[in-house]
């Protein structure tokens, strides 16, 4: 299912003194089985933008479809697009409200009025997919998790609503090394085998350097780059100008290429920028002149 | 010499009817010099949030002691406690469990107030630490109209403004982006250096420790290492057990080394490792 934007503007607080205008004249399209990551600086008006993807918010000026239905239009059945583009949030606290995981994980399927049968089954497909083991899990209570297992939980709660489009906030903010790395390789998988569209909003650039393959950049609602992930992050001078850092391994080979190296700037991981440097290394002169 | 802050084999252990009991430090000895700046570095977990909870008395060890500046956490006089409150401040993750007035400078001048020093003293220092981190210009903005990254400046002005000896700030960066991060790093520097308060600061980053003077790394409820940084993100075994990561720069210079290039020892910056390979490429 396609997501579609045309021109859109959002405003809170329209006709109060205290209005602000938070997106503007946007137009973008998303399609099936995209792997996005939505970058920019905070009030950027990332997370503004990603609510109209699952017609959370409705747009006043500008038109927004997905599936080619307008979300603005009477007749389309909002549930249901809520029910197929997952929006998990940046803090699992205000997603999962019951006591134990199993029954937050068991709340969507249960308003999509599936059989016993169903919810069970989809409840221990859910938790599989992001590594939470049934036997363990299914009645801890929801405060006795780590930060990393609700993140988890939360994830699978949306997951059992079997969407085609999984929206990601903010979702390993907080977490440490290792569990933003299991975190987003349960992403990844999610991607590649159930073939879900994944948008995935972030603040680190080396997270979306390694998974996605498009990356859109905001700031100051509006949408200043779009295009495949090495060639938005290698612009360094424009990520910098909004206040975002590259990836390490670009900045590296960024000021290499001040030092008057010519290495190419569009590594993704320490493994590309390792060859280009060994390249750079055993190629004799490969400095240019300075005058 | 007199530490200002002192852990003898200090252990806790957290205890509910729900789970059993957990043990979240095990046998912690760790002291703090004044105008210290130590950053504590360990996986979700390892027992930092409990440790940094010892630093003022939120949290009393179950067993062993924590003396600050020779009185301990667990003395039982108000007097005591209060001013090993105001010695060492802390700052949360979340600004937003932290700031309690609508108006930037009301919050600051909250803690002053509540230790009874007279207004006008409170309006110099109310001054003076929203100068310290650069948001003097905000200071009767409400604070629901500030960036996170701002927000979390208020929060350590707040406790500048209460003449600590220490600030302990716990993951302070977690939930704010590169310019927030890069904001509230450049501030406690500058606080370390110019006005000599010690600064223990707890993070995930490792990008970010590696701007501390000293590093003590947490696993399993324990301090595995304490030293430099270029000791400590040098011992790459040690950070890999524990499930953190190493500096960029330190891991392309590791493979490098592999490689057979002669790279300088002890590389964590991005100009470092730059630096290194032109001398590698001048030689040549």
């Amino acid at each position: 299912m396609p997501i579609e934007i045309e021109n859109l503007n959002h405003t809170y607080k329209e006709g109060t003194p205290f209005a602000r205008q938070a997106l503007f004249n946007i137009s973008l399209r998303i399609d099936d089985g995209e792997f996005i990551g939505l970058i920019g600086p905070s009030q950027s008006g990332k997370s503004t933008l990603s609510q109209y993807f699952n017609a959370l918010f409705i747009p006043k000026s500008g038109r927004v479809f997905i599936d080619g239905k307008d979300t603005a239009d009477r007749k389309t059945d909002l549930v249901q697009i809520r029910f197929e583009v997952g929006y998990v949030f940046q803090n699992p606290e205000h997603q999962l409200f019951k006591t134990t995981v199993g029954e937050d994980i068991a709340f969507g399927p249960t308003r999509q009025k599936c059989s016993p049968e169903e919810i069970e089954e989809r409840i221990r497909e859910a938790m599989e997919l992001v590594g939470l083991d049934y036997e363990t899990f299914f009645e801890r209570d929801i405060f006795a998790l780590s930060g990393g297992q609700k993140k988890r939980a939360a994830i699978a709660g949306v997951l059992a609503c079997r969407p085609k489009v999984l929206i990601l906030d903010g979702i390993t903010a907080g977490l440490d090394p290792r569990g933003r790395k299991e975190i987003l390789n349960v992403v990844k998988k999610l991607h590649q085998e159930k073939k879900i569209t994944v948008i995935l909003i972030s603040h680190s650039m080396d997270d979306v350097a390694r998974l996605v393959d498009r990356i859109i950049t905001m700031d100051q609602g509006k949408i200043v780059d779009d295009g495949p992930t090495r060639k938005v992050l290698s612009r360094v001078d424009r990520l910098q100008q909004i206040g975002l850092e590259p990836p390490q391994v670009i900045e590296i080979m960024q000021q290499l290429r001040e030092k008057g190296f010519t290495v190419p700037t569009g590594v993704l991981n320490i493994k590309e920028a390792v060859s280009e440097i060994v390249k750079m290394l055993n190629t004799p002169g490969g400095e240019q002149s300075w005058n | 010499m007199e530490y200002l802050i002192e852990f003898k084999e200090a252990t806790y252990t957290y205890k509910s009817s729900f789970v059993d009991p957990v043990q979240a430090l095990k046998q912690i000895d760790l002291r703090v010099k004044r105008g210290e700046f130590l950053a504590i570095i360990g996986p979700n977990g390892s027992g930092k949030s409990t440790l940094a909870r010892h630093f003022n008395g939120l949290l009393t060890p179950t067993t062993g002691e924590v003396l600050i500046r020779g009185i301990s956490t667990a003395s039982s006089d108000p007097e005591q406690l209060k001013a090993i409150r105001r010695q060492v401040g802390m700052v949360f993750q979340n600004p937003d469990n932290q700031l309690i007035s609508s108006i930037v400078e009301e919050d600051v001048a909250f803690g002053p107030e509540n230790l009874g020093v007279p207004p006008k003293e409170i309006r110099r220092r109310v001054n003076h630490a929203l100068a310290a981190l650069n948001i003097f210009k905000y200071r009767r903005e409400s604070i629901s109209h500030l960036s996170e990254g701002q927000k979390q400046l208020v929060a350590i002005a707040g406790v500048l403004a209460m003449k600590p000896d220490c600030i302990v700030l716990d993951e302070p960066t977690a939930l704010l982006d590169p310019f927030g991060r890069r904001q509230v790093l450049e501030s406690l520097k500058k606080l370390n250096r110019e006005e000599g308060i010690a600064v223990v600061f707890i993070t995930h980053f490792m990008s970010e420790a590696v701007h501390f003077k000293r590093v003590a790394v947490m696993d399993q409820g324990e301090i595995k290492s304490d030293g430099p940084p270029d000791d400590i993100f040098t011992r790459t075994a040690l950070l890999k057990a524990a499930g953190l990561d190493i500096p960029v720069s330190a891991q392309l210079a590791e493979e490098l080394k592999g490689k057979g290039f002669p790279m300088a020892p002890g590389i964590l910056h991005v100009e470092e490792l730059v630096n290194s390979l032109c001398q590698l490429k001048s030689k040549i």
